[in-house]
């Protein structure tokens, strides 16, 4: 076949693009919707020094957008230059760029702004006795005049994206342009709570934050009051210039999007996936799969550590040292939340009812759980399985399940399991119209958890640990609580890779502790045959599992030699686990998290004690002492509680002794 | 039925044969002890299908007959009678009721009919091996720790029993370590026979047997599904059955290493210590121990040493060096400390000799001087 021939077409022509257009594709770039608009001008007035700030919006922002303020104003001469690009007060040479204070730095938005819209500028400085006002059409100046006005700027912005016709079809509609800015307004107020900010949509006060400086107070008004209340203060932690602190929400208040976490850093509101994690991984396996806290987190960091100029919405920064600010909101999360995290009280739907009781059953929740009772089973009472081998029996055999009270000191006389429970159950439900939660009155957060002289009184149904403190009895799932074990000891593991283990002398000397995973190899390889399905999964992940221990080598089909496993896994001689934890890991039993997080999960499930395995007195005791040293004691990885208590005073209430 | 025996014989025949009452509610007849009279004894017996134990006590028998009482019961009841008393036992058959006396004590206790109780075989004359009592209990308890604890392959939660013309060997393997003691027999067993032992039922066996001399008789039923263990002890005869494990118990022989690279012999008591101190911050890392092992110098005028370390990044670290006699290559290893502390608490040598291969390869662990014991631990490691 003969060479195309040359094209037929004429080579394009290049020309310049007329003035007004370019205005246009750049403030396209900072004036996406609505919403950019309030953030531009409401940024501008908090870094005017507004004390309040009045936002009103009509038809989703598309009629109007008013914003007034009482900050320092912009004198009569200067408040047109204040209206052309790249013109700005805040910024003037290069190496500003690296010190960024204030929130506004490239002199854009007014500009942007005016182009795209009918814009009108009033402004008075509170040395002038009047103001000026200044009106613009898509970026042409009509009209300058002198005004009457108190002192600060009011900006109003009509007809936006007049001139504009496909970001106008782009829009949403005016009630979901509404709810944006609603949102945006409640973060701003979040990340100035020295502001008096009031929001009014179509003529309706949407948002009032009082401004007097108390988040707690801002959280109240952006959020509701209750929701606030509970809400956990984060330790103030400072490291290496990163300092942090804030408030989030406790395991039991949580929303299906990501809006309600707030990060201001250094005043300004931001986006940042790396933040974003930190805070999922703070909360991991507290909440159901894919519900989120509310947060609200202030970061100061040096200024030189922040570069702003990313993204031309400004929301977007990158920071010099992200692992440092990673950790340092991950640790105060944590923290906040293993300080307060409160132990449900017993409540008539925690035994017998849904697990997980108390807590909203987000969406996840129920796989999750499916998932992990799936493995488990009915509790068998050891030696059941060999019912098929007897010496003879004469009777029909036994059935399955049916465990008793088990344990040195049977609680209950006779049949144990059924009587506790029972008595445990009506008890709960009479209470359960009484103030049931310590701490439910009064907004603290609930009771905290035991922490130290815990002693275990027995075992019921071979699933669940009887415990009393001094405040107390508590019931440990036991399973639940060996999971969460094993879980932070690998996270522990996983996340002292990096620091903590290296270099120091116990990299010489001692065994390896902080690194990722301890393999614990097997005298004889193991075949392991799996299914297609797994085989494949396998060879795309075989790596993650790798790293916690697990050492396969493909044999050819479907089969892969293990060589070893991950130690916990070999302290419950469980080197078969193999298949059923690719089952899990590939319907997503063990959460949303990233994969090696799932893993994780998937190996501290297969680990730990499962309902049905008689524990030993000491065996107990050793499992409780180790829970009392988890950072989240109170709930399983799967978020599941770990534990119920059941206080003296409801004991003595519903006995009548008081 | 209707006789009478001493209390202390009877408590004590019934503290035996409660260590095979199964706790299970859905058998109720499991939960109860079988009383026979067979000849001019009394038979105990109880089971949880697993194993079954069986002991007899001197009676005067009035009259025979057969019946199951729930054990913990009578257990409890005869315990707290004034010993030095002999106990009536009258069994009313048709109403499956138990009429006990002694002294100014009498009590009625419910039963259930004997033949709901499941039969339990007995040796008859089959062909027995005798052992020593003491040496059984020995070998047992060398071994059967080291038999897997789950059932995922239920071969490996038991025993392996090997008997030929010359010698018996008891081996176990958890997957992750193994056991093996072998002793010599003055007459040995006409035929090969290789069993499987349930771990659990051995380990009864074991508490039942006591580090005398008496002779225990072994013996196999003919379809090769029970074994039977046969002790004539001063204080009665008791019978213990287990069933056995069905499978292919895998050749452990090729598992243990026949060279090695690094020789190490350390006084035994001060590796307890030193494993013992490390174990306390193992147990919150991974529960891992290591051992670095360092040749002596000039010649051998200096000791070797090993040391034994533990690091937990919450807790802090330990580190304890005993002497050593090191021969071969200077090399550390790292072993489940729990692994390491059982196998050096069922060797009874002064000495113990690990030999090694690296860091990576199987180490053997063994008694100086105790060439029948092997035992094979393999290290654990970090993965990067
Ligand atoms: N509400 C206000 N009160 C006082 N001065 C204002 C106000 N809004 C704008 N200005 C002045 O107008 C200038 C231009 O504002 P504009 O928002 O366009 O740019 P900027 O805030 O400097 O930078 P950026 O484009 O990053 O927002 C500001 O530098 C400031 O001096
Ligand atoms: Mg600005
Ligand atoms: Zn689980």
């Amino acid at each position: 076949m003969a060479p195309t021939a040359p094209s037929a077409t004429p080579a394009p022509i290049i020309r310049r693009l007329p003035p007004d257009l370019v205005a246009k594709i750049a403030a396209g770039e900072v004036v996406e919707r609505p919403a950019s608009v309030v953030k531009e001008l409401v940024e501008n007035a908090i870094d005017a020094g507004a004390s309040a700030v009045r936002v009103e919006v009509q038809r989703g922002g598309l009629s109007l957008i008013r914003i007034s303020d009482n900050g320092c104003g912009i004198a009569s001469d200067q408040i047109e230059l204040a209206l052309l690009r790249h013109a700005t007060s805040k910024l003037q040479a290069f190496d500003d760029l690296f010190r960024v204070r204030t929130l506004g730095f490239r002199g854009e938005a007014l500009a942007s702004i005016a182009a795209v819209s009918h814009l009108e500028l009033v402004s008075r400085p509170a040395t002038q006795a009047s103001g000026r006002a200044v009106r613009v059409e898509g970026g042409e100046v009509v009209s300058v005049a002198p005004a009457g006005c108190p002192v600060g700027t009011a900006v109003a912005v009509r007809h936006l994206f007049f001139n504009v016709p496909a970001r106008q079809a782009f829009q949403r509609s005016p009630a979901g342009e509404s709810r944006q800015i609603v949102q945006l307004c409640q973060q701003l107020a979040l990340t100035a709570p020295h502001v008096r900010l009031l929001l009014e949509v179509d003529g309706r006060l949407a948002l009032q934050a009082p401004g007097n400086g108390d988040l707690r107070d801002a959280l109240a008004a952006a959020y509701d009051a209750p929701v606030a209340g509970h809400m956990l203060a984060l330790p103030e932690l400072e490291e290496d210039g990163v300092r942090v602190w804030g408030y989030c929400s406790g395991p039991e208040e949580h929303r299906n999007t990501r809006l309600y976490c707030t990060f201001s850093v250094n005043g300004r509101l931001v986006r940042s996936q790396m933040l974003s994690y930190a805070v999922e991984e703070a909360y991991h396996a507290l909440l159901p799969g894919g519900r989120h806290p509310l947060a609200a987190v202030h970061l100061t960091v040096p200024t030189d550590d922040l570069d702003v100029n990313v993204h031309p919405t400004k929301i977007e920064v990158r920071f010099r040292r992200d692992r440092l600010v990673f950790s340092v909101v991950r640790r105060a999360m944590r923290q906040a939340l293993s300080n307060f995290a409160p132990v449900p009280a017993l409540q008539p739907f925690a035994i017998g009812g849904p697990p997980g009781g108390g807590q909203d059953p987000g969406p996840g929740n129920g796989g999750a759980q499916r998932g992990s009772e799936g493995h488990f089973g009915n509790p068998t009472p050891a030696g059941e399985g060999e019912a098929a081998l007897p010496l003879s029996s004469p009777a029909s055999g036994p059935a399955a399940g049916g465990a008793g009270m088990e344990g040195a000191w049977p609680l209950v006389p006779g049949d144990g399991a059924g009587a506790l429970a029972a008595g445990l159950l009506s008890l709960a439900s009479a209470a359960a119209g009484g103030d049931l939660a310590a701490g439910a009155s009064g907004g603290a957060p609930g009771q905290r958890p035991p922490s130290g002289g815990l002693r275990a009184l027995g075992q019921v149904g071979l699933t669940y640990i009887v415990a009393e403190d001094a405040s107390g009895l508590y019931l440990i799932d036991q399973h639940s609580a060996h999971e969460r074990v094993v879980y932070e000891q690998l996270l522990r593991a996983g996340d002292g890779s990096g620091t903590a283990g290296e270099g120091g002398e116990g990299r010489e000397s001692g065994p390896p502790a902080g690194t990722q995973g301890v393999a614990q190899l097997l005298l004889t390889p193991e075949a392991v045959t799996l299914n297609g399905t797994q085989a494949a999964w396998l060879l795309e992940h075989a790596d993650t599992l790798a790293g916690f221990g697990f050492q396969l080598e493909a044999f050819g089909g479907h089969t892969w030699l293990l060589r070893a496993v991950p130690r916990t896994l070999a302290a419950k001689g469980r080197a078969q686990a193999i298949g059923e934890l690719i089952d899990g890991l590939i319907e997503h039993e063990y959460g949303a998290g990233p994969l090696d997080d799932q893993a994780r999960w998937a190996i501290a499930c297969h680990s730990a004690v499962r309902a049905g395995d008689r524990l030993a007195p000491p065996e107990m005791a050793a499992l409780i002492s180790q829970l009392e040293r988890c950072d989240m004691r109170r709930t399983c990885p799967h978020g599941r509680p770990t534990m119920i208590h059941l206080s003296h005073a409801q004991l003595e209430r519903e006995f009548g002794r008081r | 039925m209707r006789m009478s025996c001493a209390q202390e014989q009877l408590s004590r025949g019934l503290a035996i044969v409660s260590r095979a009452v199964g706790g299970r509610t859905t058998l109720p007849v499991l939960n109860n002890v079988l009383l026979a009279s067979d000849g001019e004894r009394l038979k105990l017996s109880a089971t949880n299908l697993e194993i079954g134990i069986t002991t007899w006590v001197a009676a005067r028998v009035e009259a025979e007959g057969q019946l199951t009482i729930p054990a913990r019961l009578m257990a409890d009841f005869v315990n707290s009678l004034p010993s030095g008393q002999s106990v009536l036992l009258d069994a009313n058959t048709r109403t499956h009721t138990l009429h006990l006396q002694c002294a100014r004590y009498n009590a009625n206790i419910k039963g259930i009919d004997a033949e709901e109780f499941p039969p339990i075989p007995s040796a008859d004359d089959r062909p027995t091996i005798k052992l020593r009592a003491g040496l059984l209990k020995e070998m047992i308890g060398q071994v059967a720790f080291s038999a897997a604890r789950d059932e995922s392959r239920p071969v490996l939660a038991g025993v392996n029993l090997r008997l030929d013309e010359t010698k018996l060997v008891l081996s176990a393997a958890d997957g992750f370590r193994l056991a093996k003691r072998e002793a010599a027999l003055e007459q040995g067993w006409p035929e090969k026979l290789d069993i499987i032992i349930p771990a659990r039922a051995l380990t009864e066996v074991a508490r039942v047997l006591e580090d005398g001399d008496e002779d225990v008789e072994v013996t196999v039923t003919p379809n090769r599904s029970q074994v039977l263990f046969r002790l004539r002890a001063p204080t009665g005869e008791i019978n213990l059955v287990s069933r056995l494990l069905e499978g292919q118990f895998p050749d452990l022989e090729r598992v243990i290493p026949k060279t090695h690279t690094t020789r190490v012999g350390l006084k035994r008591a001060e590796f307890i210590t030193a494993t013992r101190i490390a174990a306390l911050f193992a147990r919150d890392a991974a529960n891992v121990v290591r051992l670095d092992i360092t040749p002596g110098g000039e010649g051998g005028l200096t000791p070797g040493s090993v040391a034994l370390s533990a690091n937990a990044l919450e807790v802090g670290d330990n580190r304890g060096e005993i002497d050593a006699a090191v021969e071969g290559d200077e090399t550390y290893i790292s072993f489940s400390s729990e692994y390491l502390s059982d196998v050096l608490g069922v060797l009874n040598t002064e000495e113990i000799v690990v030999e090694m291969t690296g860091p990576l390869s199987p180490a053997v662990v063994r008694g100086m001087g105790l060439s029948e014991y092997t035992h094979v631990i393999m290290p654990m490691h970090t993965v990067r």
